[in-house]
Parts: C-alpha cells; sequence; structure tokens
C-alpha cells in the first residue's frame, strides 16, 4: 500500500494518491493534501465546493456531478476548474478524501 | 570425395524437406484460420498498403528502428542479403553447375561484408545487455549458424572449402530453420500482410497526408 | 521432453481460450519476433525508464513463450533452448507486471518493428488470458463492471444526466441567444446519434457545450441518447471480448431504436477505436449505418462550408496531441489538423507527430490502473518534452483519456499549457 507523508503525518493512499481511509478525513487532511498537490491554501469558495462534495459523498456513495457542484456552491463551471487546477475528480474529489472515480479520470 | 559429396547431397535433402514440409505445413495453418472476414468500414485499401509494407515503410528514413540504428540497419540488410546469396548457391553446388568465376567472385565478395556483419550483430547480442535480456540460447546458435553458413559459402566459392561442407551445413541450417526464431523466414511476409491489412483497412499506410472528402460527411 | 507443470483449473481454460483464438494473423505476429531489440527506443516506456522489461520484443516474449511452449515441439521437448516457458505463477506475474503495467498498447512499435509484429495485439491477447485468471488491475476492472451494470463507466444515474443536460442547454440558449437551441434527448429519426464520454457530463461538460454549439451553427438533426450513450469501451483495454461485445451491442441497438442515419463518436481514442473497428469483429456483422468521428464531422463541416469559423478568435499558440487509438489505430489522421489550421491562427505540431508520435501514457487502461501511476508519469516525460518544445499554451487534443494524462503532466512537468477538445476550439471560433 502506498503512503504519503505530508508535513509528518503519513497516510495510506492508492497509487493515484486518494485516501484509502476516507473515514479518517477531516479539514486537516484536506488542507495537508492541497498544500501538497499544488492547489495550494484553500479559499472560502474552494471549502465550499469540498465540503458539498464530501456531503453528497457521505449521503449517496459517490461523487456528484459538476452541475450540483455549480448548483449548490453559486460557482461557474470555470472558476470550479481554477480554483481546482487538477480538476474536479484529481482535484477536489482527491482533496476530499473520496476513493477514485472509476472511468477516464 | 564423390562419398562425402553423396552423403552432403543426403544432408541438404533432408534439411530441404524438413524446411519445405514445415514451412507448407505453417503456410496452409495461417491459410485455412486466416479468417479474413472483415465487417468494418474502410478508410483504406490493402494491397497498397501492403506494397508500402514493402517498399516505402521499410526504408530507412521512414523507419525510426532503421534511422535509430542505421549502422545497425545496414548490417542487417548485408546479413540478409548474404543469406540469400548463400542459399541460393546450394542448388549450384548440388547439381555441380558450372559458374563463370567473376560471379562466383562476386558473390563471395557479397559475403564477406555479410559475414562480419553477423559476426558483429552476435557480438552484440553477447555483450548488450538489454538484447542478453531478451535472448535465449536459440538467439546465439541462430544467428552463430547463419554466420558460419556463409562464411563457408564464401570460402567454398574462393576455393578454400570443399563444396560438400556448405552443402551439409545449408542442409542443416534448413533443418534448423524451423526450430527457433529462423521461422521469421517463413512468417515474415505473412506478418506484414496481417499489419498492412490492419494499417490499410484504417487508411494509416499508406500514408495519404490529405483527406479523401466523402460527399455524405458533412 | 521437459514435463510440463500442472495447471489450475482457470490457466486451463485461459490456455484453451488462447488456442481458440489463435487464427493466422495471431499465429504470423507469434512468430515472426527476432528479438533484434531495436524496438526499444519507439516505446515511451522504456524511453523514460531504460528498464529491459519494457521493450516491445520483451512483451512480445512475454505471450510468444507460451505460445512455443504448449504449441511447438521444440518448445514442448527442449523449452530452454528456445525460450519457451510454462504458465506459471511467474510468467503470470510478469504478464500482469509488464502487459498491464507498463503498456498502453499505442503500437507505435508495430509501426516501426523490423519485421511487422502487431505488438499491441498480442499484448492484448495475452490480456484476454488474465481475464480468465481474474487478473485484470482492480481499477480497470471496476471501470469495466460500472460500465455493465451501470450504463456508463461512471455510473451516472440518468436523472443526473438528464439534469445536466438541461443545464447545458440553458447555457447554449444565452450563449447563442435563441431560445431554440437545444441539447436534444432521445429523439428518433435524426439524422446523426452524438456520443458521450461519462467524464464529459459528471466533470467536463464544457466539451459537451461546445459540440451543442456547433451542430446549432450547423443546424444539424442529431440527438443525445440519455440511455445508452458512453462511447468508451474499457473491455476493449482489459481484453474481455465477451464485455466488449456486450457493450458495442448495446449502443448497436440503441442506434436502431432511434432510427438514427449515422452513428458520430465523441472526442475519444478507444472508444472510437473500439466501436468503429473493433465492434464489428465483435458482433460478427457489418454496422449499416455509417460510424464516424466528430472530428471527420467538424471537417466536413467546414470544409462544405456548413459551419463559418474565424481562427483570429483564438490567437493563443496550440499544438496537437495525437491519440494513438484515433489516428495511428484509426486512421483520423489529418482531420484534425485541416480543422485546428482553419480555427486557430497559430498552429504548431508536435515532432513526430500523426502516426508516429508517441503516446501521453494514459492509454491501454493506464489511467484506471492507479498502482502503475509512478511508471505512467514517468513514461508521460516524453508527451511532456514534446510539447514543451512547440511553445504552444495550448494542447488540443480529441481524446478525453489524453486530456486527463495530459493535465497530469501539466502538472508533474509543469508545462503551463491549458488542455482542450478540438470541438472547444472550434466552438470558440465560430462565426454564427
Amino acid at each position: 500500500m502506498p503512503e504519503k507523508e505530508i508535513e509528518g503525518r503519513i497516510f495510506e493512499v492508492d497509487g493515484d494518491g486518494f485516501l484509502q481511509n476516507p473515514e479518517i478525513w477531516n479539514d486537516e487532511v484536506a488542507r495537508l493534501f492541497a498544500g501538497e498537490d499544488g492547489t495550494g491554501e484553500l479559499s472560502e469558495d474552494h471549502w465550499k465546493v469540498i465540503r458539498f462534495i464530501r456531503e453528497h459523498w457521505e449521503n449517496n456513495d459517490m461523487a456528484p456531478m459538476v452541475r450540483k457542484i455549480c448548483q449548490h456552491t453559486g460557482l461557474r463551471l470555470r472558476q470550479i476548474y481554477e480554483l481546482f487546477p487538477m480538476g474536479p475528480a484529481r482535484g477536489a474529489c482527491k482533496i476530499a478524501g473520496l476513493p477514485k472515480p472509476d472511468g477516464c479520470v | 570425395m564423390a562419398e562425402s559429396m553423396n552423403a552432403a547431397r543426403i544432408v541438404f535433402l533432408s534439411g530441404l524437406g524438413v524446411f519445405l514440409l514445415s514451412a507448407v505445413y505453417q503456410w496452409i495453418r495461417v491459410f485455412i484460420n486466416a479468417n479474413t472476414e472483415d465487417f468494418t468500414q474502410p478508410k483504406g485499401t490493402v494491397l497498397p498498403a501492403f506494397a508500402y509494407a514493402l517498399t516505402g515503410a521499410m526504408m530507412p528514413h521512414k523507419k525510426e528502428t532503421a534511422f535509430l540504428h542505421l549502422p545497425t540497419y545496414w548490417m542487417g540488410i548485408a546479413y540478409h542479403l548474404g543469406s540469400f546469396v548463400a542459399l541460393a548457391w546450394l542448388p549450384v553446388h548440388f547439381f555441380e553447375w558450372r559458374i563463370p568465376d567473376s560471379i562466383m567472385i562476386v558473390c563471395a565478395a557479397v559475403l564477406i561484408p555479410s559475414v562480419f556483419s553477423g559476426l558483429i550483430i552476435l557480438i552484440k547480442r553477447i555483450s548488450v545487455s538489454s538484447l542478453r535480456h531478451l535472448s535465449s540460447p536459440d538467439d546465439y546458435f541462430s544467428n552463430a549458424l547463419v554466420t558460419l553458413f556463409q562464411a563457408i559459402s564464401s570460402m567454398a566459392l574462393l576455393g578454400i572449402i570443399p563444396v560438400f561442407l556448405v552443402l551439409s551445413i545449408g542442409g542443416l541450417l534448413l533443418m534448423y530453420i524451423p526450430v527457433g526464431k529462423l521461422r521469421h523466414v517463413i512468417f515474415f511476409l505473412i506478418a506484414r500482410f496481417f499489419l498492412s491489412w490492419f494499417y490499410g483497412r484504417r487508411g494509416v499506410w499508406p500514408p495519404k497526408r490529405r483527406i479523401l472528402w466523402k460527399k455524405n460527411n458533412h | 521432453m521437459e514435463k510440463k507443470q500442472s495447471l489450475t483449473r482457470d490457466r486451463e481454460k485461459a490456455l484453451k481460450g488462447f488456442a481458440m483464438s489463435m487464427d493466422g494473423r495471431l499465429l504470423a505476429h507469434l512468430n515472426s519476433c527476432v528479438h533484434c531489440g531495436l524496438c526499444a527506443e519507439s516505446c515511451h516506456y522504456y524511453l523514460s525508464t531504460g528498464e529491459e522489461k519494457y521493450m516491445p520484443a520483451r512483451k512480445v516474449d512475454q505471450l510468444a513463450r507460451i505460445y512455443r511452449r504448449y504449441h511447438t515441439v521444440a518448445g514442448k521437448i527442449f523449452p530452454r533452448w528456445i525460450g519457451a516457458s510454462d504458465f506459471n505463477d511467474q510468467s503470470i506475474q510478469e504478464m500482469v507486471d509488464v502487459l498491464f503495467g507498463g503498456c498502453t498498447m499505442c503500437g507505435r512499435c508495430s509501426l516501426h518493428c523490423s519485421i511487422g509484429v502487431d505488438i499491441p495485439f498480442l499484448v492484448r491477447t495475452a490480456r484476454s488470458m488474465l481475464v480468465e485468471l481474474g487478473r485484470v488491475s482492480p481499477g480497470l476492472q471496476s471501470t469495466v463492471d460500472a460500465a455493465v451494470q451501470t450504463g456508463n463507466n461512471m455510473a451516472i444515474p440518468r436523472e443526473e444526466l438528464v439534469d445536466t443536460l438541461q443545464w447545458l442547454e440553458e447555457d447554449l440558449r444565452m450563449e447563442v441567444n435563441d431560445e431554440k437551441a437545444s441539447i436534444p434527448m432521445d429523439v428518433p429519426h435524426c439524422r446523426l446519434l452524438y456520443t458521450l464520454n461519462p467524464r464529459e457530463p459528471k466533470f467536463f461538460p464544457l466539451s459537451i457545450s461546445a459540440m451543442a454549439k456547433i451542430f446549432y451553427a450547423a443546424d444539424e438533426s442529431w440527438t443525445l441518447s440519455t440511455h445508452c450513450y458512453d462511447v468508451t469501451n474499457y473491455a476493449y483495454y482489459s481484453g474481455d471480448d465477451h464485455t466488449a461485445e456486450e457493450l458495442t451491442q448495446r449502443l448497436f441497438d440503441e442506434m436502431i431504436k432511434l432510427n438514427a442515419q449515422e452513428l458520430v463518436l465523441a472526442e475519444c481514442g478507444h472508444g472510437s477505436r473500439a466501436i468503429r473497428w473493433e465492434g464489428p469483429r465483435w458482433l460478427k456483422k457489418k454496422f449499416p449505418f455509417p460510424v464516424i468521428s466528430v472530428i471527420e464531422l467538424i471537417a466536413g463541416y467546414i470544409h462544405s462550408g456548413r459551419i463559418a469559423v474565424d481562427p483570429s478568435k483564438n490567437t493563443t499558440p496550440v499544438t496537437l496531441h495525437d491519440p494513438c487509438n484515433l489516428v495511428r489505430a484509426g486512421g483520423v489522421i489529418e482531420e484534425q489538423r485541416y480543422v485546428l489550421k482553419k480555427v486557430v491562427s497559430d498552429f504548431r505540431e508536435m515532432t513526430p507527430n500523426r502516426e508516429n508520435n508517441y503516446c501521453c501514457g494514459g492509454g491501454g487502461g493506464q489511467l484506471s490502473m492507479g498502482e502503475y501511476r509512478e511508471r505512467r508519469v514517468a513514461a508521460g516525460k516524453i508527451k511532456a518534452d514534446q510539447i514543451k518544445k512547440t511553445g504552444a499554451a495550448i494542447v488540443a487534443t480529441p481524446c478525453h483519456n489524453c486530456i486527463d494524462q495530459l493535465m497530469e503532466l501539466n502538472k508533474e512537468y509543469s508545462l503551463g499549457v491549458e488542455i482542450k477538445t478540438v470541438g472547444e476550439l472550434v466552438a470558440d471560433a465560430l462565426i454564427l
């Protein structure tokens, strides 16, 4: 099992760097992951996206459609891509502590 | 001398028999299992692709494996040319036909760079780690056997070595072809044909560098 | 005679499947490699790592040595002499490691092979054997399973797709300022049935908007299906012919149900290849309708004047990445260049290009096989260097799979570029 060390904390992750035990996720983990993957400091808008994705996953066991992210956060599509340069999946979902979605992502 | 020659003839004929039987068997096997029914809507045709596969696609400026390895490419060409020349002499030796000295000398001259190429390719295979990684005993043996055959052929043409030796080694070589990687002699054209089928139907070979506009495509 | 090791039942089954698939084409390719090793430098894995196990000739041998052991006289009698091996733990582990984990089946090696061995064909044949053993990488298998079970490889519920498409339709109406602009869903008897890569509605819908705008500009009669629209076919990657056939059949049936005249494949390399070039073989029949890539369609629109475009609307330098499955294995080679030259003012080729192009590293199902991510990113260095050399600020590529890999390369190698579909650039250049 690959591990990722950020600021002295060790996380079990999959090969793509997605958290293996999503239940250990918290704000601190999100902050560390964001710093590590180049997203940087998390702004209020970042948090709106992350919290919505997290909540959606906890309730529905899947990442939300990007449309829902826009609808619930009031952000425009292009803003989401600017906030998360790696995109909603490898960027936002990873920081929100979700397992990697299937498909071409 | 006549006895050795007759023995050599038997070795040669056995080798030829084994080779031909094996080749025909493999060709028939490929042919009955050819499975060439193709339901796709073609973007190109197979035959021009096959023609290209045997010409343009083999040229050193088109083929990366060639232009990145030019010395090896030319040695490979020399080596194969030598093999064909040496094989072509086998029936001549067999029937003891009289051939003008000038032709014999030209052929011997073709064989000399070929033998050296074979040797260098063999040394490369022994000394380069990535090639060793790819090789089984057969790879070294096949290379050595062909090179030896060419060397003996050239020496026989120059009159240094008796002809029955060439005929015998040639027979053994033919016998060995179906065993190891030399069987590519049997399959080369077929593999290239199937690859041309693939690239030809799909419009990749021969390269067109332009669009064939279809009327319904707008 | 060296005695063969005993086989478990599933291994016997895998070998039987291998024997069954042994047609003339497979025989020819299995018997032709001479281990010249010149292919090594044609492979992006070998080039970027220098590891011998990635040499294409070595990959050929992963399967050919099994063939020799069970199907040749010499391999049965003296296997070591000709490099034949048993189908055992070790040879299977090596197959999994290299043929799943170290090959994108991009086919660049075959194009340049001294002999003409169809190497990706052999790799896929070996993968089919590993399917029988249940040794497909879990990430790849779950993507295949999602497609089979839910109708799309990201398990998008139908209502969510419909919501997204309606949302995009509203945007489109605003953008073109026409209440009649639409994204038609499940409309029968249209000229075109257009397909999607599920990652478009899920995460990256700009490419759908772009295509809708282009169709609007062309005044096209088109529809999407909300029941069966997935252009991908990950079973092509995994080597699972049975499932690949099933997925293709569904799309085929949807075409017949909606009675559309042409099937248009979205910007997806492997999907285009699977449906157009492998699908008829899986279904064992001709398709009674043309199957084309959307890139060919757009090129036709521009050529015939059906849409008008202005290259001065895209002035940023653009380069093009050729997806292996669309280009080298699909014959869509000039169309994307023709389109880009019409819609951008500064188009730059990368070298090499067209059928000689290097794989981005994301093909062959690699993006779904997380365990090999490090290799995938390392192998992408060749592509990253190619992009850097062009000095372009946008990389266009008609393949969503490539886009995702390029996005990752963009970050890993600090390329500072934007990655777009061809359709997005066309949409930006449209004169309405």
